[in-house]
């Protein structure tokens, strides 16, 4: 047997066995399936930790002064310049960071936490302005002109203009849905007036059918996984079978 | 808004903070020839990659303890820690494209990863009836009845899968899906980018302060 069928073979036995472990859930919690996905926590984490190492952090930290060889770190040539600052800062951030590791030097650690969720934020709101607050309003403004937009469905006239005031009416009134701002009233209960009762109640319609969407959009994806994982255990069978 | 507590925190998260974001809109200051606001995003890259080795460590020591004081479940931890160290020991020395990672990530997270997956198909079709048979109102009929006709433009029929109710049913889909969805899921983004906004602004100005007082 050659050593490709062989890995193929123990492969697919490990892969069959694994699958069958966890699609065991199906029956009850059981330790087939909690052994299965302790297997796989402590595989992705080990995975994820040298993704991040061989991309992020070596290309970064340690190849420039490997690079530089100890010469160049004892003359101080890696630490010049924008180069330097950054790599000096770095290091002293991680270092920082590492404090977090104790409870008692837990507090002179915030500085590089401070850095990343402050930075965080500001990509995420300027990310939500460029990357969808205008664009998304653009492309339902522009969705409003007929001859900006080749139908998608293939409508016309009548159709087209149907359509558009769906998108208008959908888009406003889910957006409306999310205001949760209300008059107080006589009796100091904060309450919505009628009409705004009646745009959230048409915007949780269209959010109805938008989740409907995406649950047959997960549902069709997931049974395509349990499909393939099925049609991989038949496959070993059936090599196995061709082998013995 | 508060400004007691941590005041140097609050001051340089609004300054870094101020700065990244107005990077978006403004070409970002330098100090003596470096790009201020790029220099803040690579410290943050490294910062969060060397957060989760921080994640890793706590993960394995958490998992260490529960194997050293027997608690229940400790044979689980003990196998954890196993596949974590071979995966992280072969990965640091060898790299990630190493043939044994790729037969560990080919043969055995692959067919757990895809296997969960597979498991959620029952799991979202036991919770569909399960929603239906909870709650009977209109917004769970039309969530079904969206889902439904979805599937079934979707999928090939047994039988007829040429005739006039199939390609109705698909063009049922593709309207539901190109108009009334895109309408719902436009307004959802857009009341995310603007709570997302609002949230990422409050951290800024110190108002939120998720990095502790």
């Amino acid at each position: 047997m050659s050593d490709l069928l062989s890995r193929e073979i123990i492969g697919g036995l490990i892969a069959s066995v694994l699958t069958v472990m966890v699609l065991s859930y199906l029956i009850a919690d059981n330790p087939l399936f909690q052994l299965a996905t302790h297997i796989f926590i402590g595989l992705t984490a080990g995975y994820a930790g040298t993704i991040v190492l061989h991309s992020v952090l070596k290309p970064a930290l340690l190849d420039p002064i490997i690079g530089a060889g100890v010469e160049g770190v004892l003359s101080g040539e890696i630490f010049a310049g924008g180069e330097g600052i950054f790599l000096v800062g770095a290091w002293l951030l991680i270092g920082m960071l590492s404090l977090k590791l104790s409870p008692s030097t837990s507090r002179w650690g915030s500085l590089p936490i401070i850095i990343l969720v402050s930075v965080a934020a500001a990509s995420i709101v300027g990310g939500a302005i460029t990357g969808t607050l205008i664009p998304q309003s653009t492309t339902a403004m522009e969705s409003l002109n007929p001859s900006l937009v080749t139908p998608q469905t293939g409508e016309t006239g009548f159709e087209r203009l149907v359509n558009v005031l769906i998108l208008l009416v959908g888009t406003l009134s889910t957006l409306m849905y999310f205001r949760f701002t209300a008059q107080r009233g006589p009796t100091g209960e904060g309450s919505r007036s009628k009409f705004m009762s009646w745009v959230a109640r048409t915007g949780q319609v269209f959010i109805a059918i938008t989740f409907g969407t995406m649950f047959a959009g997960a549902l069709m994806t997931s049974l395509i996984a349990l499909a393939e994982r099925v049609e991989s255990i038949g496959s070993f069978v059936d090599l196995v079978l061709a082998t013995f | 808004m508060r400004f007691r507590g941590n005041v140097f925190g609050a001051s340089v998260a609004f300054i870094v903070g101020v700065i990244v974001l107005l990077g978006y809109f403004f070409t970002s200051p330098l100090l003596g020839g470096v790009d201020i606001r790029q220099l803040l995003i690579q410290w943050a890259a490294i910062i969060a990659a060397a957060a989760l080795f921080l994640g890793l460590i706590n993960l394995f020591t958490v998992h260490w303890n529960k194997v050293n004081d027997q608690t229940q479940g400790w044979p689980y931890s003990a196998v954890l820690i196993f596949f974590f160290l071979v995966t992280i020991v072969l990965g640091v020395i060898f790299g990630p494209d190493f043939e044994v990672m790729n037969l560990l990530f080919n043969y055995i997270q692959l067919p757990i990863e895809a296997g969960l997956i597979a498991l959620l198909a029952i799991t979202l079709a036991y919770a569909g009836f399960r929603f239906i048979s909870h709650r009977k109102d209109v917004f769970s009929v039309v969530f079904v009845s969206t889902a439904l006709l979805v599937l079934m433009g979707n999928s090939p029929w047994l039988l007829g899968s040429d005739s006039t109710l199939a390609a109705l049913m698909a063009n049922l889909r593709a309207w539901i899906v190109q108009v009334w969805s895109v309408a719902g899921a436009r307004g959802i983004i857009l009341g995310v980018a603007l709570g997302a906004t609002t949230t990422g602004l409050r951290v800024i100005l110190g108002a939120d302060r998720p990095y502790g007082d």
